[in-house]
């Protein structure tokens, strides 16, 4: 069974967003599995057929890909954030991406069963899923019209503004990738910004 | 059309006659002239829209001219659905590229309806899964692709774009000057024929 302390990070974000009652809180802490990743250890790898979400208690991981034969940076995701590929997840197609460690992670993991199941028996996790997967939804088209409307400038600008604790924490290269710019040309907009 | 979307959203979830009801009771008509605009710059969208008749153009403005960021014909929904679900000013603008009739659906009853049941939270959850999907592969489209593969994409997924729209709007879609355009359909057509 679950220490109830992996729970209390995900309970005061789940509860920003809707208010279970107890047997509902009880269906969900009842799908619910602690893990633990080693720096540098993979949660998922191409061609996996991703049937989770992830809620991270501690650390970094990041997401990336092959594209064009290079290895590029997708995304950062920390502390209190779900993760998983959700393109993946939703199809139950297999996975382009990659997630790895960037240090120690401490991890809960929802299975896509487990969340099915309770989508069908309760309004409120139904409720829930709906809000989670808007806010990603919101997520994906805010860097979208980012691309198609601004410089990598201004995208390492936001991106720096947003994420202050990544850009200390996680290599320049990786950052460069995550842009779709060469590391020289991030150091050369680092330096204007 | 009360058939069309009422088949349309049997098909995503397994509705009652009487939610069916309910869900066309909130849809609203609408007429626009051509170049009347449905959204401004720095409004809060608050009511999608599915188009019945006519098209629709979704962009924003830059330094540098207007960035498309997509477009809709009959039976397609649009709207900033960012700006609909954050109740939030939108940075962009939605255009009228002919006249239309469409229909609108409202912010707030877009709420009364996920309070009415759970099928319609489903069916919140799986539009939204499905402009997330759309979405995100447009993204990586638009960082991955060159404009001729985009261009060419374009001309398999949505063929008839090409007989509703000029050239300076495709190509803005494209992300690319209208000169640009012309010079990768002459390489197409070239390929095409060969």
């Amino acid at each position: 069974m679950n220490d109830p302390q992996h729970l209390e990070n995900i309970e005061g974000f789940i509860k920003q967003i809707v208010q279970p009652n107890a047997e509902e809180w009880a269906a969900f802490a009842d799908i619910v599995k602690a893990k633990r990743l080693k720096k540098k250890e993979l949660l998922l790898e191409e061609g996996q057929t991703c049937n989770f979400i992830a809620f991270i208690n501690s650390g970094v991981i990041r997401e990336y890909s092959f594209q064009n034969g290079k290895e590029t940076t997708v995304d950062f995701v920390s502390e209190n954030q779900f993760i998983t590929d959700y393109q993946s997840f939703i199809m139950q197609t297999p996975t382009m991406q990659y997630l790895e460690a960037l240090t120690d992670v401490d991890l809960l993991i929802l299975k896509k069963d487990g969340i099915n199941s309770l989508f069908d028996r309760y309004k409120v996790w139904e409720r829930f899923g709906r809000l989670i997967i808007e806010r990603v939804f919101c997520g994906v088209e805010a860097k979208r019209k980012k691309i198609i409307a601004t410089t990598h400038e201004e995208q390492y600008r936001d991106f720096a503004a947003a994420y202050p604790q990544i850009v200390q924490q996680v290599p320049q290269y990786y950052i460069a990738s995550y842009l779709g710019v060469t590391p020289e040309h991030l150091s050369r907009i680092r330096k204007k910004t | 059309m009360y058939e069309v979307i009422t088949r349309s959203l049997r098909q995503l979830v397994d509705f009652t006659d009487e939610e069916l009801f309910l869900f066309m009771q909130k849809l609203k008509p609408l007429k626009l002239k051509k170049h009347e605009l449905y959204l401004k710059e720095g409004q809060v969208c608050k009511k999608m829209v599915l188009v019945h008749k006519g098209g629709l153009r979704y962009f924003s403005r830059g330094a540098k001219g207007d960035h498309t960021i997509g477009f809709a014909f009959e039976g397609e929904w649009l709207g900033d659905y960012e700006s609909f679900l954050l109740q939030t000013p939108s940075g962009c603008i939605i255009e009228a590229l002919e006249d239309c009739e469409l229909y609108t659906l409202s912010y707030l009853d877009m709420q009364a309806l996920y309070q009415h049941s759970q099928r319609f939270e489903r069916f919140g959850r799986i539009m939204a899964e499905q402009l997330f999907l759309a979405t995100a592969k447009s993204k990586s489209n638009l960082m991955l692709q060159t404009a001729k593969e985009r261009y060419i994409a374009l001309l398999t997924s949505q063929p008839q774009i090409f007989e509703r729209l000029p050239q300076h709007l495709i190509a803005s879609y494209l992300g690319i000057q209208p000169q640009s355009l012309s010079r990768i359909r002459a390489d197409v057509a070239k390929i095409r024929l060969t």
